[in-house]
């Protein structure tokens, strides 16, 4: 028993020791970061004032309201369009869906700053051409206006994401028993009730998971936004993790960025928290 | 027992392996022969390390036991970049810094260089851009000039003289004239600046803000207001630009501005310094004396107006390997003071050298030479846009102008977010 015991430490403890190395101890060195106003070689304490300036700071309001909204376009539109794929690739065993499976995951094996050049290539020249030969106005300039910005860096994050989110949603599908499906359709059940009444209830887990993986990322995006429009026209499309970085690195008022760090944290733990509570007991 | 004790001794063992794995590759880099010195120098202007690492080949043929290595970051990252070396210990011997927000920042690393042979020959214009508590602790990289680079055959085909235009009035008269005349002689228009960067916000702002300090740099830096004295001029230019630049003007982007629109002949002119230099001449030999000309901001308008002449950049020493103090000045006045270096720096870098007392004739083109005559002048005006506080470029002055181009926001909001932002950010990190 004893030596059962010890094992178990022996496997164990490495990995705490390099959890708290590298993820515990930074953390806790950065929220009293937050309390001061380091900008990376001195700091003082300042207390809270870092918070009192910050919610007070018209560009941080603005950053963090556009990243809520951000993440709440996105997780619907990627858990929508992940699923619709996965029903598809499920829907017959062949090799065209086989093939999809591949061509669908595909963006996720590509990394975020590609993926934001090769779009920003489609929606600056591509786009461009597509309205200089149609004469559509629609296609025009689509990342030099904030709005049209912001939908660019929602369709690039669905398109990046929905592959992955699939997979999720394929593995719950193919784990629903054959044997109910088929006593719906003997019981003359339509495809539609078949998916709203069979389906979907039994996929309760795999939105739990899919929800909080979309949540989390989305409200963390960083790369897709550098590599896509940096902040840009005029830091309208600047999310809360660019706010944050360019306050560090660019401002160097640290403690300062450090502080909506702790902030960020606090917002995705509790959304996070209360979407896990809300599914999990709809899975119940 | 014995068994645990020897679960824990394989434990700690590999934990201790995998330690030593990691930091070995440190130490490797760390030792160092008594007699051999390697400084590290770190640059900011990727667009010139081929040159600077030539500078320290040749400084190694002459120096055997002195290597110098470069470590390049910048567009944008390099500040960035320079913390993460201070901040893991590892601060570099020679270091290149923009301004004295940044000089700021670093100023307990850095050592005074006032004794040195190279800062007793600066062109006392720049000596205050690299003041930090009253000691010289950093020397200009060169002599750069801003004002409106403009193409020669362009005016030419659309009849105008350059030497004529002497103030304002005369400037909008060429202006609008080239507008009218813009299919006759092959433009797409007037101006072709680019709205997308915001360090060339910066370096055009800093026309109408520097006047004021009158090359007193470390008063510009410690200045808590943003300085509205020539707004109505500066507003005239930004509704000029407006009006006739390449459209969207957002758009615009650096490298194109320069390497298309401006190279091609598709624009008459656009806000740039001497920095464009290398770029045309690698596009094509001879491309700058043909066809390059710069004129000045017309912000008095009382005839005094001149190209800004200044230096964005300085060298500073730091003080954390006392051991290589010694060969980073040695190196320093080397490249301030020799023929050699001074061939490479005027010849391949194209930089004005920002000494006194150095032969003109010697420089390349007589667009450099104009410049050197301007900025030893009693009239020469260092820009101050490297002295605003950080993040002030990117984060607010850009942005807001950025917005006013698109009619996004009023002058008068301009003026109000502008300033407002200033303060905040001045307060904050004037606060060390």
């Amino acid at each position: 028993m004893l030596i059962k015991k010890h094992q178990y430490l022996a496997f164990v403890l490495p990995a705490v020791f390099f959890i708290l190395l590298i993820i515990v101890v930074p953390f806790l060195i950065g929220i009293y970061y937050s309390f001061t106003d380091s900008n990376g070689l001195r700091s003082s304490f300042i207390g809270w004032k870092n918070f009192e300036v910050l919610f007070q700071d018209s560009t941080f309001l603005q950053s963090f309201w556009l990243t809520v909204k951000f993440s709440f376009v996105s997780v619907i539109l990627i858990n929508l369009v992940g699923l619709a794929f996965a029903l598809i690739v499920t829907s017959h065993n062949n090799r065209l869906t086989k093939s999809l499976r591949t061509i669908f995951f595909m963006p996720n094996l590509i990394g975020g700053i590609l993926l934001g050049f090769i779009w920003q290539f489609i929606f600056t020249s591509a786009f461009q051409a597509i309205a200089a030969a149609f004469h559509l106005d629609f296609f025009k300039g689509w990342l030099s206006n904030p709005s049209t910005g912001f939908w660019g860096i929602v369709i690039l994050f669905v398109w990046q994401m929905s592959g992955y989110i699939m997979l999720i949603y394929i593995s719950f599908l193919n784990a629903i028993p054959k044997n109910t499906i088929q006593a719906a359709v003997l019981d003359g059940a339509k495809a539609t009730q078949i998916f709203f009444f069979i389906k979907l209830p039994q996929l309760a887990p795999a939105f739990t998971i899919s929800l909080f993986l979309t949540l989390a990322n989305s409200f963390k995006l960083y790369e897709q936004n550098l590599a896509l429009t940096n902040g840009g026209p005029y830091r309208s499309t600047e999310m809360i993790s660019m706010y944050i970085y360019n306050t560090a690195f660019v401002n160097f008022q640290q403690g300062y960025a450090q502080a909506a760090g702790i902030i960020l944290f606090l917002c995705v733990t509790i959304v996070s928290f209360i979407q896990l509570a809300l599914s999990r007991k709809r899975e119940g | 027992m014995k068994k645990r004790f020897f679960k824990i001794a394989k434990l700690t063992f590999m934990l201790s392996l995998s330690l030593i794995v990691l930091t070995c590759c440190s130490f490797s880099s760390q030792k160092e022969n008594n007699s051999k010195i390697t400084l590290n120098f770190f640059n900011q202007k990727p667009e010139i390390t081929a040159q600077y690492q030539k500078l320290a080949r040749m400084y190694h043929a002459k120096h055997p036991n002195v290597n110098i290595q470069i470590t390049t970051s910048g567009q944008g990252g390099g500040a960035a970049a320079l913390q993460a070396k201070f901040a893991s210990g590892e601060a570099p011997d020679i270091i290149m810094l923009g301004g004295l927000p940044e000089i700021d920042r670093y100023k307990d690393h850095l050592i005074n260089l006032k004794d040195l042979k190279a800062s007793k020959n600066i062109v006392p214009n720049l000596v205050s851009g690299g003041i930090s508590n009253k000691r010289m602790v950093g020397i200009p990289v060169g002599l750069e000039a801003h004002g409106w680079s403009y193409n020669k055959a362009v005016f030419a085909k659309a009849g105008i003289d350059a030497s004529k235009i002497n103030n304002y009035s005369e400037f909008l008269k060429a202006v609008e004239k080239l507008n009218s005349e813009k299919k006759k002689i092959g433009i797409d228009a007037v101006f072709g600046f680019n709205g997308a960067d915001t360090s060339s916000i910066a370096s055009v702002s800093a026309q109408f803000t520097s006047l004021p300090y009158n090359n007193n740099l470390v008063k510009a830096f410690k200045s808590k207001t943003f300085p509205w004295k020539y707004e109505r001029q500066m507003k005239n230019y930004y509704d000029l630009v407006k009006k006739y630049n390449v459209q969207p003007i957002l758009s615009v982007k650096y490298d194109p501005s320069v390497q298309d629109l401006f190279f091609n002949g598709k624009v008459a002119m656009i806000p740039q310094g001497n920095w464009i230099i290398p770029t045309l001449d690698g596009l094509e030999k001879g491309y700058v004396q043909k066809n390059l000309g710069m004129l000045p901001f017309f912000v008095k308008n009382d005839g005094t107006d001149r190209l800004l002449t200044g230096s964005s950049w300085y060298l500073g020493i730091t003080k954390d390997h006392p051991k290589r103090q010694k060969a980073a000045k040695d190196f320093i006045n080397w490249m301030y003071t020799s023929k050699e270096a001074e061939n490479v720096i005027i010849n391949e870098m194209r930089f004005v050298p920002a000494t006194k007392n150095f032969d003109v004739s010697r420089l390349p083109d007589d667009l450099s030479k104009q410049i050197y005559r301007i900025g030893t002048s009693k009239n020469a005006q260092s820009p101050v846009h490297k002295q605003y506080p950080n993040g002030f470029t990117n984060q607010a002055l850009g942005p807001y102008i950025q917005r006013y181009f698109v009619n996004g926001i009023s002058w008068k909001e301009l003026k109000k977010e502008t300033s407002a932002k200033y303060r905040q950010l001045r307060e904050i990190q004037s606060g060390e």
